[in-house]
């Protein structure tokens, strides 16, 4: 009863939709403000119904529940509890459910939200909502059903229904498929999840910006309501991307974290949209500049949402990512075209309107180093945008296949992230309207001197010779002495105002200006995040050797001594060999790592678990790559030291903390009085 | 008399042979003994032809390990790496390439970056300059009398 239950839910949320987006659709042409508050009420409806559906499907895999096709695609008995229930975003219908579900949650947040003073907004973002939600719907109501079962039919052939057919008798095979070995991983838990959310999240921008064109809205509401919703889905994306790091270098085995793949390029590109939207809304905000770029950042970076699924989904890029192809191509390239079209016309129809309230002039100012950061951003997303495509176009053009991999990516994109992080350090030393050279020259006077240490300390004792690496060594630290320059001076003014209270000398400028700090803890988590980054693309050292039982290697200053390999059999069906090479330092020993690659025999798949052991300083890094396999007295190893890659994920969480700080809600504002979409028009 | 040309030529092979010959014993060395750290060098700049994305050096098929054997006899026959490189395009075409050749459309990749960015630069910088009147930097236009003998009066203390 479970799977036809989960079923009629998410029809009825399906039907629910439709409902909403003709009842929303009437309510614009007859400006009837009954018919949008249904409409807004079938919305907030459709999060409850698609819940139940995604209740239903997690009991039945938790149940193991292996008549319903689904469950039995994408787990077996031998998955551990956590496993069954990532199970849930582990094929294509149970992502695309959970997809749905995080869509109709954000729609629902944003239906409930209090529309008093701008209703006017709400019937046209009502409008975009519907339209996307009810299209996942249906693809999950008519092409990627979850809920569908095994039947088999008098005539012995069997069938897929969520129904019985008429005489059929129900098929319960003992086990399933399970799920590809790469996604057994703990990282499975967040991964998928905080990127979805990353994704949907732009759904409520985009469906603003629509309603701000479709209405002819000049003001700057749209961004206002948008802003927390941009801030939640950039800063889950940003998460959802470094997790994404952190699992390829745990379990891909190659000893790096981004591989320049073209699903990873893809999940890219909106991040760095919607990077360049939340700086150049902070300019529209200031002086109204800015309306027709950040409309059109807006509904960019949906559209590389929408795409970027279209893209992964439908099998068109060659990927490692590629676990969830299927048949929903066609459909999902219409709702891209759709979206694409419809926003470009929107967008084409109000462009004499959009006009800047205030021009800007080229001098030294915030404002103009602010553009030609959105410029380097989007460059970079134009370069992504090329390496993606470039395949298909020269499959297309020419019929040759070609690669475009991270070799390609570095040398162009090598330049950009520099300037990039160069423009992240100067700009907070730049004042907005205007600064003066010599107030930049005074600014300087510390920062500047300071800012050579930390690269003359690599060079002197780190012994690091590489030029490139030094210089952006001298970027990182420059970056981050003006984000802690900006920081003690307004801890220095709190202090001078309410001398001998430190803590509240150390809390106060933040409290007094969440958005501003938060916005500088972010660029200091990026910063941090570059040092990880600089330490394994310009320090990583690696060697593979073949090693007898009692041999060692030396690489870094590091000796990697084979002890021991064993073979084991698990509960789970994997079979095991884990390798033992125990680590010394100048004679001082350092524990050991435990490389193992375990081989899953019902799927023909062998997965690299290398064995790693971390500080702040460096990862040591090893994969097992091959082993004789009955005296088990030699195997080849594959080491690596990873210096400061650490810093990758540490720097994550000051992102992170810096984005809930500027997001955190401020005092409420009184109130104001009631707007009505009725009176507006 | 021996025609001097002839000379010339005999002592040219000369010189040659005891070049090749002298870096004959080190070649022989490398080449007999490549290390997995020099086929990881090669296999790390080429693609599985079979698999999706994913460098040679770190592809975990038995295909691979085949391939990976096969530079190394490669290696050890004394090729160079951009020989065994132009093998593997011959063999599988140019995707197992991990940067597209310079060639034919290929261009595209290595000449529209650098045209998009400066271009936009340049378009932003032509759009920021597009107002009339530029004011001095930092200059303030004082048009107020009272602030002009503020000015005045601040230039006297001075």
């Amino acid at each position: 009863m479970i799977a036809p239950f989960g079923y009629l839910t998410l029809a009825l949320a399906f039907l629910l939709a439709v409902y909403g987006l003709g009842a929303v659709i009437w309510g614009i042409y007859q400006r009837s403000v009954p018919w949008i508050e249904s409409a807004r009420l079938a919305l907030v409806l459709i999060f409850p119904l698609v819940t139940v559906s995604l209740v239903a499907i997690t009991v039945l895999l938790l149940d193991h529940r292996f008549d319903v096709a689904y469950v039995y695609s994408v787990i077996n008995r031998g998955m551990p509890a956590y496993l069954r229930f990532t199970a849930l975003w582990g094929g294509q219908s149970g992502s695309l459910l959970f997809w749905t579900w995080l869509m109709a949650a954000f729609a629902m947040i944003f239906a409930l939200k209090n529309w008093r003073d701008s209703f006017d907004l709400l019937p046209w973002s009502l409008a975009a909502i519907f339209l996307l939600v009810g299209f996942f719907l249906l693809l999950n109501v008519f092409i990627e059903n979850p809920f569908e079962r095994f039947w088999l039919l008098p005539d012995g052939s069997r069938i897929l229904s969520v129904f019985q057919p008429r005489g059929a008798f129900p098929l319960m095979p003992q086990d399933g498929m399970g799920l590809n070995p790469l996604l057994r991983h703990p990282g499975m838990i967040w991964h998928p999840p905080t990127l979805y959310i990353g994704f949907v999240g732009f759904l409520i921008p985009f469906a603003l910006a629509i309603s701000s064109l479709a209405t002819g809205k000049k003001d700057n509401r749209w961004i206002e309501i948008a802003r927390p919703y941009v801030l939640v889905s950039w800063v889950f994306l940003s998460l959802g991307l470094v997790l994404g790091m952190r699992w390829a270098y745990d379990i891909l085995g190659w000893g790096g974290y981004w591989g320049w793949d073209p699903v990873e390029v893809v999940a890219l590109m909106p991040w760095l949209s919607a990077t360049a939207y939340l700086h150049t809304a902070l300019l529209q905000k200031r002086n109204g500049s800015f309306k027709r770029w950040n409309l059109s950042l807006s509904i960019l970076t949906f559209v590389l949402v929408i795409l970027g699924t279209f893209l992964t989904r439908a099998g068109i890029l060659a990927s490692i990512h590629a676990f969830a192809d299927s048949d929903i191509g066609v459909p999902k390239f219409v709702i891209t075209a759709i979206i694409t079209l419809g926003s470009l016309g929107l967008l084409i129809y109000r462009w004499p309107e959009l006009g800047d309230e205030q021009e800007l002039e080229f001098r030294l100012s915030r404002e103009v180093f602010t553009i030609f950061s959105n410029l380097v951003l989007l460059s970079i997303l134009a370069v992504c945008f090329l390496g993606v495509f470039y395949p298909i176009i020269s499959e297309l053009l020419t019929d040759t296949l070609i690669t475009v991999g991270p070799a390609w990516y570095k040398q162009i994109l090598g330049p950009l992230f520099t300037l990039l992080m160069l423009l992240l350090g100067v700009c907070p030393l730049i004042a907005w309207s205007l600064t003066r050279v010599s107030i930049l020259k005074q600014k300087l006077q510390i920062v500047l001197p300071l800012s050579l240490l930390p690269p003359i300390f690599a060079w002197l004792l780190g012994g690091v010779s590489n030029l490139f690496v030094l210089f952006t060594f001298w970027l990182v630290s420059f970056s981050g002495l003006v984000i802690m320059r900006e920081y003690t001076r307004s801890v220095g003014k709190a202090w001078n105002r309410s001398p001998g209270r430190v803590g509240q000398a150390l809390w106060s400028p933040i409290q007094r200006n969440r958005r501003r700090f938060g916005g500088l803890i972010v660029h200091l988590g990026i910063v941090l995040m570059s040092i990880g980054i600089i330490g394994i693309e310009g320090l990583q050292q690696q060697t593979q050797v073949t090693l007898a039982i009692g041999e060692s290697v030396s690489i870094g200053g590091y000796e990697f001594t084979f002890t021991g390999l064993d073979n084991y059999n698990t509960a789970d069906g994997r079979n095991v060999t884990e390798s033992v090479l125990t680590i010394t330092q100048n004679g001082r020993p350092l524990g050991a790592l435990y490389p193992q690659r375990d081989f899953y025999p019902a799927m023909g798949m062998a997965i690299t678990q290398p064995g790693l052991q971390s500080n702040l300083g460096r990862d040591l890094y090893a994969i097992l790559i091959d082993w004789r396999p009955v005296t088990q007295d030699e195997a080849t190893f594959r080491v690596y030291i990873n210096p400061l890659v650490n810093w990758l994920w540490i720097g994550t969480g000051v992102l992170v903390l810096g984005s809930i700080m500027a997001v955190w809600p401020e005092r409420v504002k009184a109130r104001q009085g009631v707007t009505g979409y009725l009176v507006e028009n | 008399m021996a025609d001097p040309n002839f000379l010339h030529k005999i002592k040219t092979g000369l010189i040659l042979s005891i070049v090749l010959l002298s870096m004959f014993p080190f070649q022989a060395v490398m080449a007999e003994t490549p290390s997995d750290d020099d086929v990881n060098r090669v296999a790390s700049q080429l693609y599985c032809p079979v698999c999706e994305n994913i460098p040679l050096d770190a592809c975990p098929l038995e295909a691979c390990r085949l391939w990976r054997d096969l530079i190394r006899q490669r290696l050890a026959e004394g090729w160079t790496d951009r020989e065994i490189k132009d093998y593997f395009v011959a063999q599988y075409g140019d995707r197992v390439l991990g940067e597209p050749p310079r060639q034919g459309l290929n261009w595209m990749l290595y000449i529209l970056p650098p045209v998009m960015v400066f271009g936009g630069l340049f378009f932003a910088y032509a759009k920021l300059r597009q107002k009339p009147e530029e004011q001095p930097l930092g200059k303030e236009i004082i048009t107020d009398p009272y602030l002009e003998q503020v000015e005045r009066d601040l230039r006297n203390l001075d």
